[in-house]
C-alpha cells in the first residue's frame, strides 16, 4: 500500500501563507530520501504523515486508512512509526521502560510492549543498554531509541526527520547501517538536509523546497544530474544544481 | 508490567512514608476523634486529611506531568486518548492518594469501640478530590517546568484546601470536601454539601483534561478556566444556605424499648438501652411521685424533628456517659420544645430564662444531687432551685408548671422565685 497526500494544504496560522499549498505525492514501499534546505517543508510534510498535524485542507492516507476521520484515526496512528527530529529522554525511565511505553501508547497491550520493546531494542543493537536510564545514554544511542520506539509497534509506514542530524561520523555511518538492515516492504521516508546521507539504500529520491518538489528520481537519475567536473561529491553537485537551477 | 515500572519511579510512591507520617501525625497533633460510635463521625475525620493528601497528590503529579513535557511526549501522535495516556505515569500518583485516604480513616476507626464501615458517600467524594487534584496538577506539570509546578501546585493546593475553612462565610468550607464538623449522630451529611464537591472535583478533572490537549498558546487554555469558574458558581450556590456544619436531621429508623416510658435511640446506641431504660423509668416514677410527669417517649431524634409530646435524649458527646449524665440529658429532653415565636426569632422569649430552673428541678427529683450539678449551672440556678424544693410537692408541681407554661409560650412570662 503506498502513503498518499492528496491535495495538501497546511499553514501554521491562519494569517500565515500555506506551507504546503494543494500538495499530492504518492509513496509507494520502499525507502525514499527527502532532501531540501532548512525550511523547506519536510518536517511539515511528516507532520502531516504521522499524525501529529492536521491538514487545512485536503487530506493524508495509507490505503483507505486515513486520519481525517475519526473512527480510522487510531488505526491510522498505529501503521504510522515517527522518528521526530529531537528524541528526548523521558526522566527516570530505563531504554527499556521508554520503548515500551511508546509501544504501549501506541496501542500495544502492556506485555506485548515490554516484549516488542526487547526486540526493537535488540534491532537497534541497544539490548545490552536496556537498563540503563535513556538520559544517560549518548546523543547517538538516544536516537538509536527513538528508532526503536518506531520500530516496536510494527509500523507500516516509517517516518524519520533528520535522523542524522548533529551525530559525528561513526554514529552516522551507523545509523545508515540499522537503516539498511529495515524492514522491506514498507514505505521508509527519511527526511534530511545532508546529501551525504544520500546511498545507494535508498530506491528513491525527492528534493522538496518551499512546499513544492524540485526533483523526483531514482538515485542514480539523481546523481546523473551532477555537472561534469564539478568540485565535491556529486551528490552535493547534484543537489546543488538543481536548486540553483531552480532559484 | 509497564505499571509496574512506574510504580518503581514514581515520586508518589517515594514520598509515601512522608506523606504517611503527616497523616498519622495530624491525627495525632490536631485531629479532635470523634466520640460517639457513629460512622459518619469517623469516617468525615479521617478524610477531613484529604487537605494533606491531595496537595501532595497534585505536586506529585505535576512532577511527572514535567516527566513527559520533558521529553516532550505531549505532542507525540498516540493511539491511547488522553485518559489512557496519563494513567500510566498517574495510576501510582493516585494509588497512593487513595491508600492515604484509607490509612487516614481507618487511623481513626481504630477507636471506634465497636466495628463499624466507613461511610461510603464520604469516601467517595474524598477520592472524587484526590483524583481531581492529582489530574489537575498533572496537566499543569505538562506545560510549566517541575521546579515551578511542583512546589506553585503545592503551595497553592494547600491554601485551597485549607484556607475556606478559616474564612467567613462559613459555607465556603464545605467546597473543600473536608466536613469536620459531622459528627453528630442526630445528623447525616447534607447531599448538597457532597454533590458540590464532586461538581467541583469534576469540573478540575475537566480542565485538567482540556489543559492536557492544550498548547499555552490555544484557545484550550483559556477555556480550562470555564470549568473550574462554572464548577465553582454551581457549588456555592449549592452550599450558601448551609451553616457552619453540612448537616441534615438523620432519616431513618431508631432502635425503642419497650419499657415506660418508651426510649428511642440510634442503632448505635442500641447496646445503651438497657441501662438507659431503668433510668429513665425510675425519673419517670420520681416525678410522677412530685405530681408533674414526664414524657411518655424518649427519642434521640434531633429535638427540632420530635413530635410535641415526646421527650429527647442525648447520648453525646461522649461515651460512655456515667448515670447521672443520662438523668440530666432526660431532665433536659422532658422540658417542652421552644415555640415557633422564640425559634423564628420574631418575638421575645422571656419563658426561656426558666429552662435550666426546670430541668435542674427535674434532675434533682430524679436523683442527681444538685451538688453534682455546681459545675454546669449558675449558682443562682442552685440557690433558687434549693429552696423551690424545700417547699411542699404541690407547690413545687405548681412552680413546675407555672415555667414549663412559660417555656412554651412568648406571651407567659417565667415564675423564677421560690414559692412563698
Amino acid at each position: 500500500m503506498n502513503l498518499r497526500f492528496d491535495d495538501v494544504t497546511f499553514r501554521y496560522g491562519k494569517r500565515q501563507p500555506p506551507v504546503l499549498d494543494r500538495f499530492s505525492w504518492e509513496i509507494p514501499p520502499g525507502k525514499t530520501v527527502l532532501l531540501g534546505p532548512n525550511g523547506a517543508g519536510k518536517s511539515t510534510l511528516l507532520g502531516l504523515g504521522t499524525d501529529a498535524l492536521r491538514p487545512t485542507q485536503g487530506r493524508v492516507r495509507f490505503g483507505d486508512v486515513t486520519p481525517s476521520r475519526r473512527r480510522d484515526r487510531s488505526a491510522y496512528r498505529r501503521l504510522v512509526g515517527w522518528m521526530p527530529q529531537h528524541t528526548r529522554a523521558v526522566p527516570g525511565l530505563t531504554a527499556h521502560e521508554q520503548v515500551a511505553y511508546a509501544a504501549w501508547l501506541k496501542g500495544l497491550g502492556q506485555r506485548q510492549a515490554w516484549s516488542a520493546a526487547a526486540d526493537a531494542l535488540k534491532q537497534v543493537g541497544l539490548h545490552d543498554l536496556a537498563g540503563r536510564k535513556v538520559s544517560t545514554l549518548s546523543g547517538g544511542q538516544v536516537r538509536r531509541i527513538g528508532l526503536a520506539q518506531m520500530l516496536a509497534h510494527d509500523a507500516q509506514v516509517l517516518l524519520l526527520d533528520e535522523p542524522t542530524a548533529g551525530l559525528d561520523p561513526a554514529q552516522r555511518a551507523r545509523f545508515r547501517d540499522l537503516m539498511a538492515a529495515l524492514p522491506q516492504g514498507r514505505v521508509v521516508v527519511v527526511s534530511t538536509h545532508q546529501v551525504d546521507d544520500l546511498s545507494e539504500l535508498f530506491q528513491s529520491v525527492v528534493i522538496l523546497d518551499k512546499g513544492r518538489f524540485h526533483f523526483t528520481g531514482s538515485v542514480t537519475e539523481f546523481l546523473e544530474l551532477a555537472p561534469a567536473g564539478a568540485v565535491g561529491s556529486p551528490a552535493e553537485a547534484a543537489y546543488a544544481c538543481i536548486v540553483a537551477g531552480e532559484s | 508490567m509497564i505499571l509496574r515500572k512506574f510504580f518503581r519511579r514514581s515520586a508518589a510512591v517515594w514520598l509515601s512514608p512522608i506523606i504517611l507520617f503527616l497523616i498519622v501525625f495530624f491525627a495525632n497533633d490536631s485531629l479532635r476523634p470523634a466520640s460517639t460510635i457513629y460512622s459518619l463521625a469517623f469516617t468525615v475525620t479521617g478524610a477531613s486529611e484529604v487537605f494533606l493528601i491531595a496537595p501532595f497528590c497534585a505536586a506529585c503529579a505535576a512532577w511527572e506531568g514535567g516527566r513527559l513535557r520533558r521529553a516532550g511526549w505531549l505532542r507525540l501522535p498516540r493511539t491511547r486518548t488522553v485518559f489512557g495516556f496519563v494513567l500510566l505515569p498517574l495510576a501510582p500518583t493516585l494509588v497512593v492518594g487513595i491508600v492515604s485516604l484509607i490509612v487516614a480513616v481507618l487511623y481513626q476507626f481504630r477507636l471506634a469501640p465497636a466495628f463499624l464501615v466507613p461511610n461510603f458517600t464520604v469516601m467517595a467524594v474524598a477520592c472524587a478530590v484526590i483524583i481531581a487534584h492529582t489530574v489537575l496538577g498533572f496537566a499543569v506539570g505538562l506545560h510549566i517546568r517541575s521546579v515551578i509546578a511542583m512546589p506553585s501546585i503545592l503551595l497553592l493546593d494547600y491554601i485551597w484546601m485549607v484556607m475556606p475553612p478559616a474564612f467567613n462565610p462559613l459555607w465556603l468550607r464545605h467546597l473543600t470536601g473536608a466536613w469536620t464538623g459531622c459528627r453528630d449522630v442526630t445528623t447525616s451529611l447534607d447531599t448538597r454539601a457532597s454533590l458540590a464537591v464532586t461538581l467541583l472535583s469534576l469540573g478540575f478533572a475537566v480542565a485538567a483534561f482540556l489543559l492536557a490537549r492544550a498548547s499555552l498558546a490555544e484557545r484550550h487554555f483559556g477555556a480550562a478556566m470555564i470549568p473550574i469558574i462554572l464548577s465553582v458558581s454551581v457549588g456555592i450556590w449549592l452550599v450558601h444556605s448551609l451553616g457552619p456544619d453540612p448537616v441534615v436531621p438523620r432519616a431513618g429508623s431508631l432502635v425503642c424499648s419497650n419499657g415506660t416510658p418508651q426510649v428511642c435511640v440510634w442503632p448505635e446506641h442500641r447496646n445503651q438501652l438497657a441501662r438507659i431504660e431503668p433510668l429513665a423509668a425510675q425519673a419517670d416514677a420520681a416525678w410522677q411521685q412530685a405530681g408533674v410527669p414526664g414524657p411518655e417517649r424518649y427519642s434521640e431524634l434531633r429535638a427540632a424533628a420530635l413530635p410535641p409530646g415526646v421527650g429527647s435524649i442525648r447520648l453525646q458527646p461522649s461515651l460512655p456517659q456515667d448515670n447521672r449524665d443520662i438523668l440530666v440529658s432526660l431532665a433536659y429532653g422532658a422540658l417542652p420544645r421552644p415555640p415557633a415565636c422564640a425559634v423564628a426569632g420574631t418575638a421575645p422569649w422571656p419563658g426561656g430564662a426558666a429552662a435550666p430552673y426546670v430541668a435542674v428541678w427535674y434532675a434533682d427529683v430524679a436523683g442527681v444531687p444538685l451538688s453534682a450539678l455546681q459545675s454546669a449551672v449558675s449558682p443562682d440556678v442552685i440557690e433558687k432551685v434549693a429552696a423551690v424544693r424545700a417547699t411542699p410537692p404541690a407547690d413545687q408541681a405548681n412552680w413546675v408548671n407555672q415555667n414549663m407554661a412559660a417555656i412554651s409560650d412568648c406571651a407567659i412570662p417565667p415564675h423564677l422565685e421560690p414559692p412563698s
